[in-house]
């Protein structure tokens, strides 16, 4: 009878809080706004859309080949970097052309008259004017999740509405196929069901060193205890789950063993 | 006799070349200017096969991972900026295999 009153205080309390902290608009999860220099520099402080980026590439694209920490602000980027194709500068060189498209250059030594409208295109935060990709017209015929809020990228890959792209020439280097990877089963203590990991799902977008070991620092399967606390702070699955990848709240998504 | 002195010697240096080529990890590999790139897309282009690797071929890609890190430190010039950004990669990709070493040892 303990148990039980503890199991349904435990869940109200959660579906308080889950209320309290709204699953994020898909628009606004993975902004980032950059302002290392950007103000000082009497620019805008950059606006970085997460959505619009992992559209087209893998994590580990981003977050390996090119450098970008997991972090905001721990990259240190400057225009500086930009401008010597590093960075953002890695694609946004004026002259790489992805998907038959030739990427605008970012930054510039000066930038005087209409070459600063195109400054404004990162540099927006707070700026007048439109950017070029609208959230609702990028997205509009991507999957939805259940609830119908959250984008699907798992599904909107499945069904070729989007290609992500691995490997960038003069950046990236060819690596061996990932072998594949079984799924595995995380043991969960309270009240909700089993966790069922899908290894080879992560590591086709994220490869393995961007999870192993900075995120997950335990060689050994079950010696650490993750605790969705500790998840909400943004330590082990939050990394991605709270800022880029589908919520936590979307409980069932990876609670998905049957109840013992 | 002079001649098979000669061939011997030649036979001397011929397997000396070759023991040398067969211990990568000896000390005092120096890289030509962009050799290092190469060295780097060898070493860090295994990640994928981590878990595949002995500990022996682990700890001789760590090996290779901290002498590219100590040329990575003398980059100067127009390659110094990309220290930065090579320095970030080389270090998951090292960690990776100090992780997977790890691992391999405490399954044993």
């Amino acid at each position: 009878m303990a148990k039980i009153l503890f199991a349904a205080v435990l869940f109200c309390l959660l579906t308080a809080v889950s209320f309290a902290g709204k699953i994020p608009d898909p628009e606004e999860l993975g902004k980032v706004v950059l302002n290392n220099t950007s103000s000082r520099a009497g620019m805008a402080p950059v606006v970085f859309d997460h959505w619009l980026h992992r559209a087209k590439f893998t994590c580990r694209l981003c977050h390996v080949d090119i450098g970008f920490a997991m972090q905001r602000g721990e990259t240190g980027i400057t225009a500086d970097f930009n401008m010597q194709g590093l960075y953002c500068g890695s694609c946004h060189d004026g002259k790489r052309e992805i998907e038959e498209k030739t990427i605008f250059a970012s930054c510039a030594e000066k930038a005087t008259g209409e070459e600063r409208k195109q400054c404004a295109r990162c540099h927006s935060r707070g700026a007048e004017g439109q950017r070029e990709y609208q959230f609702e017209t990028f997205t509009g015929n991507f999957p939805r999740l259940p609830g119908g809020h959250s984008l699907d990228w798992e599904k909107a890959e499945e069904e070729g509405i989007i290609k992500l792209i691995d490997f960038l020439p003069g950046i990236s280097f060819h690596r061996d196929p990932l072998k594949a990877q079984e799924d595995f089963s995380i043991e969960v203590t309270t009240w909700a069901s089993d966790v069922i990991f899908s290894h080879s799902k992560h590591a086709v977008w994220n490869g393995c060193e961007l999870c192993h070991p900075e995120i997950f620092p335990s060689a050994k399967k079950g010696t650490v205890q993750y605790s969705m606390f500790q998840i909400m702070r943004g330590e082990y699955c939050g990394a991605c789950h709270i800022n880029v990848a589908f919520s936590i709240w979307i409980c069932n998504k990876c609670h998905t063993k049957p109840v013992r | 006799m002079k001649k098979i002195i000669f061939f011997a010697l030649i036979g001397v240096c011929g397997l000396g070349m070759l023991a040398g080529s067969m211990f990568p990890d000896s000390p005092g590999t120096v890289f030509a200017a962009d050799d290092w790139k190469q060295e780097f897309a060898e070493v860090c282009g295994k990640t994928q096969n981590a878990m595949e690797f002995t500990p022996e071929e682990l700890r001789s890609l760590i090996n290779r991972c901290i002498r590219l890190e100590e040329r990575l430190n003398e980059l100067n010039g127009p390659q110094g900026s990309e220290r930065k950004v090579y320095a970030t990669r080389l270090k998951m990709c090292k960690e990776l295999y100090i992780y997977t070493l790890e691992y391999r040892e405490k399954e044993k």
